[in-house]
């Protein structure tokens, strides 16, 4: 993502990210971000609060006319009363109580197809794709 | 309850794929700071966009894949929020797909033009994938396409959401 937040700014356009990985951001070196520290998947909010994702755009979006780069705001925000779901993320992991923590594979295969959400999907892309109807879909040869 | 500090992503994700025999994600480390430019009129006269790496499609778009996938959705800011999908490698997409706000604001910057804190949003989304391999494809077709569109969009500010 910042590849293409620093492709913009050096294309005259200002950015400013989101981050939940600020260890990630601080290396890439986009112009602006705010650190929220939330799970993945969770970057702009959780189920059932607006206000919590609105909250992290007004941050990011207010952000947008500082000028100095390399600049990390880190958001006063919390994802839950305890930061346990941190135990969970990328370490080994023990199956029962006797064994040894081991690292759990837990990636998903990179399939090369599109991964459709659902079937229904599928179809409404070939539908839309054989009426020529598609306009949106960049990049891709169909 | 205490609080843990930040997740150091790069080192567990390094020693995951390390421990499971995968090939080496490269992390981008920036030698140089990024340009920082400043919008010359005020948050409320901005037209903001949105570039978001979920993995986000619309119905009766084609999906992405999941490997080293470098293209784009544009996605018009006028969408029906119930259109659209997330697919990806990298998150557990239960959320997303409950509610596409939580990797998408859409909602949330709707209420900021509403507001009056934005003046409008672009006419389009740009949506891709995150975790990509190859920084070398995204330095040359993926950012340059998307680099395109947002000047031809003339959009004042890009918000970017990673997952």
């Amino acid at each position: 993502m910042s590849l293409i937040a620093r492709a913009l700014e050096d294309a005259g356009i200002a950015t400013t990210s989101v981050s939940a990985a600020r260890d990630i951001t601080a290396a890439a070196r986009p112009s602006r971000a705010v650190f929220v520290d939330v799970p993945h998947g969770h970057t702009t909010g959780r189920l059932d609060d607006p206000a919590f994702g609105e909250q992290i755009v007004r941050a990011a979006l207010e952000l947008s006319h500082h000028g100095q780069a390399d600049t990390i705001v880190d958001l006063p925000v919390r994802w839950a009363d305890s930061d346990d779901w941190k135990d969970q993320v990328f370490l080994p992991q023990s199956t029962n109580d006797s064994e040894r923590p081991t690292m759990i594979d837990d990636r998903i295969e990179r399939f090369d197809s599109p991964q459709f959400q659902t079937v229904d999907d599928e179809h409404a892309a070939h539908a839309s794709h054989a009426g020529q109807q598609c306009l949106v879909c960049a990049g891709i040869d169909i | 309850m205490e609080r843990q500090p930040a997740i150091n992503y790069i080192e567990r994700i390094t020693a995951q794929y390390e421990a499971l025999g995968y090939g080496r994600y490269e992390w981008l480390h920036s030698d140089t700071p990024s340009a920082c430019n400043v919008p010359n009129k005020p948050l409320s006269q901005c037209r903001v966009g949105l570039v978001a790496t979920g993995g986000i499609y619309a119905a009766g778009q084609t999906a992405f894949t999941y490997k080293d996938d470098t293209t784009y959705r544009a996605i018009a800011s006028d969408i029906d929020p119930d259109d659209l999908r997330a697919t990806h490698f990298a998150y557990d997409l239960t959320d997303a797909r409950q509610d596409i706000n939580v990797v998408f604001p859409i909602d949330a910057m709707r209420s900021l033009v509403a507001d009056g804190t934005i003046a409008e949003l672009a006419p389009t989304m740009f949506t891709c994938m995150g975790g990509i391999y190859s920084q070398r494809r995204v330095r040359e077709d993926l950012a340059p396409a998307i680099v395109q569109r947002a000047l031809a969009d003339d959009i004042d500010v890009m918000l970017l959401v990673p997952v």
